[in-house]
């Protein structure tokens, strides 16, 4: 019995030999950037392929139906709009893309393009005015979440192949920078469109296509594995280094940083790496780590509504015993700092619509030892690790001051249900991260404060805050739009509804020798990728 | 029993048991509160596009009568459109299903063989034993995505042995006809794309297998002991049968049947398994798929996904019932 037992035990060494031996196999195929580390940074520091990951397929990379964050390093990549916002720049500013120039009537209602000439499509059509009216159109025949930035459109006139005309039915100070947003209206080919039509407006073909003039264009896409994009050969701005930029998908982060150690990817830019391996690269000399400003705001909600939090000076009060300097350096250290406004950093000039409590959390512990239910529920995203530690830090930062926090972990599913359908179900807190669609009071207010708004989870409503974000939308002046807005702020802000916390940058990390990191603010995962380049 | 009654019964079982799961999962996705609508077109999507796709999407219906029309669709083979990809779940699932197939197949393959031969090492009375049984409770304590991480900092991140992701790193490998990378390779004449393949499956294969592979082991043992304390086994060796023999046409014959019953519960168990070890090693299978959808409330996925697994279950629990009653023939009476 020994014996064969003995030949057992053989045989299953065996079969992990053989296991071994095509794994040792695999190192010479595998392993073969990482033996000699010198080899292969010089080896892809000259490539001209870029490896880039994302850690969840995307919404399909179409303009008028992506709403989302990771792909925009796809839309951004391969289509273009008339207008875009200055790179490398936190200041508020609108430069031409394809368009050159352009001009607003006095009554706000009329803007005319003067367009780019020499550009082509992806599918070889030139760039016309055709294509501003076709693009406009489609977007609103597709009628998905962005369709929004082009409600107010009464017409566009093409008066000329290098002019477009574009009338609102109404004055809207924010159209410019829905224009200029990554999430705004790109300029798709018409002949592309038309020949891809299908009954759903192209939707099946943009899955997998693309109709842009951006310097790449969609080569494959491997549903849930991989998209390929690459560069595009007329394109007309500068050509950018790299020929081939691959996006795989990998939904844990240990991997991601493993295969940029090892050279598998060229760069990590979705801004999900966790604070310690930001630490670990930042310490590492073969790396660098980046810090992009965004428009991203991790933000606590509170629940008028219902529980301890209805009276406005108890809301007050709690905004004054959060410790948000201690909170935002322990989660974010060193990739964010302190919110002083109720908007994203540099949507208003700094010292309007100002939200910074002095840190006293003395008024909100005299309040609490009065009551009799102390129980808080605190809510975030399920799937969002950052979320979790915020929430949790809070919570004990609160229950200094005698609450009962409960932190409760919620799917996104489950807190896009909340706008609109109040009720006791609903948490007294939730934290979480959002950001604008522009660099527009407008963008952000409007969905996150106002009844009507899509991310106004704990359904808080300022009449007066909205009120004067609508005026502020109609205004034609600057001096007007800028005061109404402010004010708008201030209201919103005073509410005690939303009580920001910091104004969050993007982490990219790169090996030593990757440069022309540039980025466009606005929204996250803007880094672009035409400019990155070997040192 | 008659061996076609026998087979109807299971395969109605199996009906009602696919069909509880379908009405299960549609009641609980209807009491968790969420809104798949605005998942769909995204986070900031105002409240009046959320109602309007709501509508287009039959959201807005009463609950019974979108449980039916579910239920219509399915006869006709139509599980709806994934709120996330905006695709047939059918087209999605046969995109990412025979990845998960082919890294369940080796996974099974290698879990049956260390499974063997961990419960019939274990069940003799020699030096090594005692440390395999420490390795196999050991093996059994271990979380899934602790393996599959210490795997892949040790062979991809240290060694630098195995590929940590995806299928094959070989461009536009060969994509039919049956979606197993390995057999499609052979059969496209490619073999380093099935040399890599292999080289990708080794760890997710390896870390899902190990669990399973210790419960079989583990029952086979016990099994075993008991088998080779019976009479006729003490008949067998007075005869002057070999340990080999006595162990292998007679024991383990006779002990096969509860392993071969673990074997189909740890099948069940596998795919459960499956959905972190693809999250882990970026296997675009259904369990990844599942592991998307399921955030942002895509129920015509999730669905799609656990009818597949369920019906998966049940055909390897019927397939393992009826393995048993050709491995030992008592189960017939």
């Amino acid at each position: 019995m020994k014996r064969h037992i003995t030949r057992i035990v053989a045989m299953t060494a065996a079969l992990f030999a053989s296991a071994a031996t095509l794994a040792a196999c695999a190192g010479a195929t595998t392993g073969t950037t990482s033996q000699s580390g010198s080899s292969t940074s010089s080896a892809a520091a000259s490539s001209h392929v870029l490896n880039a990951a994302f850690t969840a397929d995307t919404q399909p990379p179409d303009p008028d139906v992506f709403y989302a964050g990771q792909g925009l390093a796809i839309t951004t990549s391969v289509y273009q709009g008339l207008v875009q916002y200055a790179p490398n720049t936190s200041l508020h500013k609108i430069v031409p893309d394809l368009a050159t120039s352009w001009s607003v009537s006095p009554n706000g209602l009329t803007y005319t393009f003067q367009l780019r000439s020499g550009v082509l499509f992806h599918d070889g059509a030139p760039f016309t005015s055709a294509a501003v009216a076709a693009s406009f159109n489609r977007r609103l025949a597709v009628n998905q979440a962005p369709a929004y930035m082009l409600a107010d459109l009464a017409s566009v006139a093409t008066p000329s192949p290098q002019v477009a005309v574009v009338t609102l039915k109404k004055p809207n100070s924010a159209f410019l920078d829905y224009l200029a947003s990554a999430y705004g209206p790109k300029m798709e080919s018409p002949t592309a469109l038309q020949a891809h039509a299908g009954s759903d407006h192209d939707q099946t073909w943009l899955k997998t296509h693309d109709a842009g003039t951006g310097p790449y264009f969609i080569a494959s896409v491997v549903p849930g594995q991989k998209y390929v994009l690459k560069a595009f050969p007329g394109y007309w701005g500068p050509k950018p280094y790299y020929t081939t930029v691959n996006i795989s998908i990998m939904p844990n982060m240990s991997t991601q940083q493993l295969e940029l150690e090892r050279g598998q990817l060229s760069i990590i830019m979705n801004d999900y790496l966790p604070g310690p391996a930001i630490q670990a690269f930042r310490s590492n000399p073969a790396f660098t780590v980046t810090e992009v400003p965004t428009l991203e705001m991790p933000m606590i909600w509170v629940n008028e509504r219902s529980g301890i939090f209805a009276s406005q000076t108890l809301r007050t009060d709690l905004a004054k015993a959060i410790n948000r300097s201690s909170l935002v350096q322990s989660v974010f250290p060193g990739r964010a700092t302190v919110s002083t406004q109720i908007y994203p950093n540099g949507v208003l000039p700094s010292g309007t619509a100002t939200f910074d409590p002095t840190y006293n959390p003395r008024s909100l512990t005299t309040a609490v030892a009065k009551m009799s239910n102390k129980a808080v529920q605190l809510a975030y995203q399920a799937d969002d690790p950052t979320s979790k530690l915020m929430a949790n830090l809070l919570q004990a930062q609160l229950a200094t001051t005698g609450l009962q926090v409960t932190v409760v972990a919620v799917p996104q599913a489950t807190i896009y249900n909340w706008p609109g359908n109040p009720g006791p179900s609903l948490p007294n807190l939730l934290i979480e991260t959002n950001w604008p669609d522009a660099y527009n009071p407008d963008t952000w207010a409007r969905i996150v404060m106002t009844p009507t708004g899509g991310l106004n989870y704990l359904n808080c409503n300022v009449p007066a805050g909205t009120a004067l974000l609508n005026a502020g939308q109609t205004a034609t002046t600057t001096n007007q739009v800028a005061a109404d807005y402010e004010k708008a702020g201030a209201a919103f802000a005073r509410s005690g509804c939303w009580l920001p916390l910091a104004n969050k940058e993007g982490t990219v990390v790169t090996p030593r020798w990757m440069g022309g990191i540039s980025y466009q603010k606005a929204v996250p995962h803007t880094v672009i990728i035409a400019d990155l380049h070997p040192r | 029993m008659n061996p076609l009654t026998f087979a109807a019964r299971r395969l109605g079982a199996a009906l009602i048991i696919l069909l509880i799961l379908i009405a299960t999962m549609f009641t609980l996705s209807h009491l968790s509160n969420t809104d798949p609508a605005h998942a769909y077109l995204g986070a900031g999507a105002s409240k009046a596009a959320v109602a309007a796709e709501r509508v287009k999407l039959g959201l807005n219906l009463p609950i019974t009568t979108q449980f039916l029309h579910y239920v219509g669709n399915l006869l006709h083979g139509n599980l709806g459109v994934s709120y996330r990809t905006r695709n047939p779940v059918t087209q999605d699932l046969a995109e990412y299903l025979p990845a998960t197939m082919e890294l369940a197949f080796y996974a099974i393959i290698l879990a049956l063989l260390l499974g063997l031969a961990l419960g019939i090492a274990t069940a003799a009375r020699w030096r090594g034993a005692r440390i395999l049984k420490f390795v196999m409770v050991s093996g059994a304590s271990a979380p899934l995505f602790l393996l599959a991480l210490l795997g892949i900092l040790l062979f991809y991140g240290h060694l630098g042995w195995l590929p940590a992701t995806g299928r094959t790193s070989i461009p536009n490998p060969p994509t039919g006809p049956t979606g197993f990378l390995t057999i499609d390779a052979i059969l496209a004449g490619r073999f380093n794309v099935l040399l890599n393949a292999l080289q990708h499956l080794i760890m997710p294969a390896t870390v899902l297998a190990i669990g399973p592979a210790v419960s079989i082991g583990r029952v086979l043992r016990g099994s075993l002991v008991t088998v080779l304390r019976e009479d006729y086994v003490r008949t067998a060796r007075s005869k002057g049968l070999r340990d080999r023999a006595v162990l292998l046409r007679h024991a383990l014959r006779n002990a096969l049947g509860p392993a071969l019953s673990m074997t189909g519960l740890q099948a069940g168990l596998l795919l459960a398994g499956d959905v972190v070890v693809e999250q882990i090693f970026a296997w675009p299978g259904i369990g990844y798929y599942a592991a998307q959808s399921i955030p942002v409330g895509d129920f015509p996925a999730i669905s799609g996904v656990t009818l597949v697994l369920g019906l998966f279950y049940v055909l390897i629990n019927a397939l393992v019932d009826i393995l048993q009653r050709v491995a030992d023939p008592r189960v017939r009476a």
